[in-house]
């Protein structure tokens, strides 16, 4: 395991694509700094730290989803994957050594993201307004969550062998979280803040037709409530990318649940990838 | 190169990539059509078609140069930019099948609605979404002309799909900002609520309003550079169309299930301003521009391009 991780260490080292990924993200926090710091000039208002830190937490799934993607694809492309069953290495040994590679890298990335915040961003718009156990919360979830990317991605690389066709899934994995969780928080944000008379706790459902409080029926199909709220209220907790948009925006309610989420989606997608992976043909 | 067409065309018919479109595509548009008779009209659907297109030429052009196909045809005695023309074409023929396919089932689910729109602005519609997807073509055949990695190809023509969607959203916001605000002075007022409580609000003062400018506003060289921008870019055709016609689709069940026609629905009434009308018609013009732009970069680049 160890000489497998020096190996993939070594490569991600030299690896044009994990470069070009931190440079993005480093570029996008000076970015970020720079043009927040500009915006709250001409608007006249404070900004914080607060409101831009947490940005990498979205973005960092496209970035998992090309890097990974790139990385992995190679593995099969260049036949590395088969020499290193023929040295002996087992497929167990294989499967996490690139996982714990793909996550180091995700977390780097991210760090770049980080590291362009505090060198610009403190300078410009100050510290943080949260406390700092929030802070930490979220930041230890934000981790989590890259990890559980990082799990998907790396269950898709591993089981696919066309390089091209990792891209494709992952890339198009990554979009459709982004739409799906939008989706769902945007009406979740539209029940709770247009409609905030007709919401579940206080109208009743008798004979089909719904009597909010007022006797007046709710007004159309916007309303959600029941069981498909609470669905829609898991799946914003449990999609890595609906937990990447509640740490941006710092909306979450329960945010000590979402890491939980990510715990599991690991230890599944690992399970699942390490289980099939070795029942794999590799040719 | 009618013999490299010919080629191409038998590849296309056999590829499994191919008939998968054609049902990605059929199925795409039907569920475009329903969800657009029984709700509203989505732009999201056309990005799902791009991505569909996107991932179908990543494959058939892309492994041509991935599987050195471009160097035997040289061999051959073709020119590098008769090949790069016969991919070209291909794609964009292919284009417009899978286009009329998506249209040809959308019409069917929402036909009904045409009755209430004046068959040119329908025409100028029409022709501005083909445009915008042949516009999309041109920019992936070209990327997967140029580029030897099918993965990279793959991410490259994904990611710029919400690239440029997400560039044109945000030239869209920025044009659309009003030149003046209207700000009031306002006073603080204490008021008892309908539990009988007090609380203070900020109460408008009439006749206090002035304007101010909006430091949103985006003037002079940089909106006129904007608006061309936005104009070019392959997504904005569909965006402005979905929003001019927006009032137009959704037959809801509402009213269906209270006996009422399509033309008796309040709301499913078509009106055009004068400026929209007319923007429908230099849009167009302003379409091609970016389609041939990235030809002619493309053919220039492919005929400089060294292969292995």
């Amino acid at each position: 395991m160890n000489k497998l991780l020096f190996a993939n260490f070594a490569r991600l080292k030299k690896s044009k694509i994990f470069w070009l990924c931190a440079i993005i993200m480093f570029g996008f926090g000076v970015f970020l700094s720079v043009s927040t710091y500009y915006d709250a000039k001409a608007f006249e208002y404070k900004a914080c730290l607060d409101d831009i830190f947490f940005t990498y937490a979205p973005l960092i799934g496209i970035i998992c989803s090309v890097f990974i993607s790139l990385f992995l694809g190679t593995e099969y492309s260049d036949r590395t994957m088969r020499n290193k069953l023929i040295i002996g290495r087992t497929r167990s040994t294989i499967y996490f050594s690139n996982l714990i590679v793909n996550i180091a890298a995700a977390v780097v990335i991210c760090l770049f993201y980080i590291a362009a915040i505090c060198a610009f961003g403190i300078p410009l718009i100050g510290v943080f307004q949260s406390d700092a156990s929030i802070i930490a919360e979220y930041l230890f979830g934000t981790f989590m969550m890259i990890i559980s990317f990082c799990a998907i991605f790396t269950l898709i690389g591993m089981l696919i062998q066309n390089k091209a066709l990792i891209a494709v899934i992952n890339v198009i994995l990554a979009f459709a979280l982004i739409i799906i969780s939008s989706a769902v928080i945007d009406s979740l944000q539209l029940n709770v803040e247009t409609y905030p008379e007709y919401t579940h706790t206080n109208y009743s459902v008798e004979n089909d037709i719904e009597y909010s409080d007022d006797g007046s029926s709710p007004p159309d199909k916007f309303i959600i409530k029941g069981v498909k709220l609470d669905i829609y209220e898991f799946l914003i907790d449990f999609l890595p990318m609906g937990q990447a948009i509640q740490y941006r925006y710092k909306i979450a309610d329960e945010p000590y649940k979402m890491p939980l989420y990510s715990l599991g989606i690991t230890i599944v997608t690992t399970g699942i990838g390490i289980f099939v992976f070795r029942k794999k043909n590799i040719r | 190169m009618s013999k490299l067409l010919y080629a191409g065309i038998r590849r296309y018919l056999k590829s499994i990539i191919f008939w998968l479109a054609v049902i990605a595509t059929a199925a795409i548009a039907v569920d475009f059509g329903y969800w657009t008779r029984n709700n509203y009209i989505d732009d999201v659907y056309f990005l799902a078609e791009f991505i569909v297109l996107a991932i179908l030429f990543t494959w058939l052009v892309g492994r041509e140069f991935d599987e050195g196909v471009f160097r035997n045809k040289m061999i051959c005695g073709h020119t590098k930019g008769t090949i790069f023309l016969s991919e070209l074409i291909l794609s964009e023929i292919n284009c417009i099948f899978l286009f009329l396919i998506f249209s040809g089932i959308f019409v069917a689910f929402n036909g009904y609605i045409f009755s209430n729109i004046p068959a040119n602005v329908l025409i100028r519609i029409f022709i501005g979404c083909l445009l915008s997807n042949m516009a999309f073509t041109a920019i992936f055949v070209t990327i997967s002309c140029l580029i030897p990695h099918r993965a990279i190809i793959a991410v490259i023509n994904i990611l710029l799909i919400f690239g440029i969607t997400f560039v044109s959203n945000d030239i869209d916001y920025s044009l659309s900002n009003e030149k003046y605000n209207i700000v009031y002075d306002t006073e603080t007022k204490e008021t008892v609520d309908e539990y009988g409580e007090y609380i203070e609000e900020e109460i408008e003062i009439p006749g206090t309003e002035r304007k101010v400018i909006n430091p949103n506003y985006v003037g002079g060289w940089k909106r006129s550079v904007l608006k061309v921008t936005y104009r070019i870019m392959p997504i904005s055709y569909i965006e402005d169309s979905v929003m001019r016609t927006y009032n137009c689709f959704g037959y809801n069940d509402e009213y269906r299930n209270n006996g009422l026609t399509y033309e008796e629905d309040p709301y499913a009434k078509f009106s055009i301003t004068k400026a929209d009308n007319k923007a429908l018609s230099v849009d167009l013009v302003y379409m091609p521009i970016l389609t041939i732009v990235i030809i002619a970069a493309g053919y220039a680049l492919f005929r400089r391009r060294d292969f292995k």
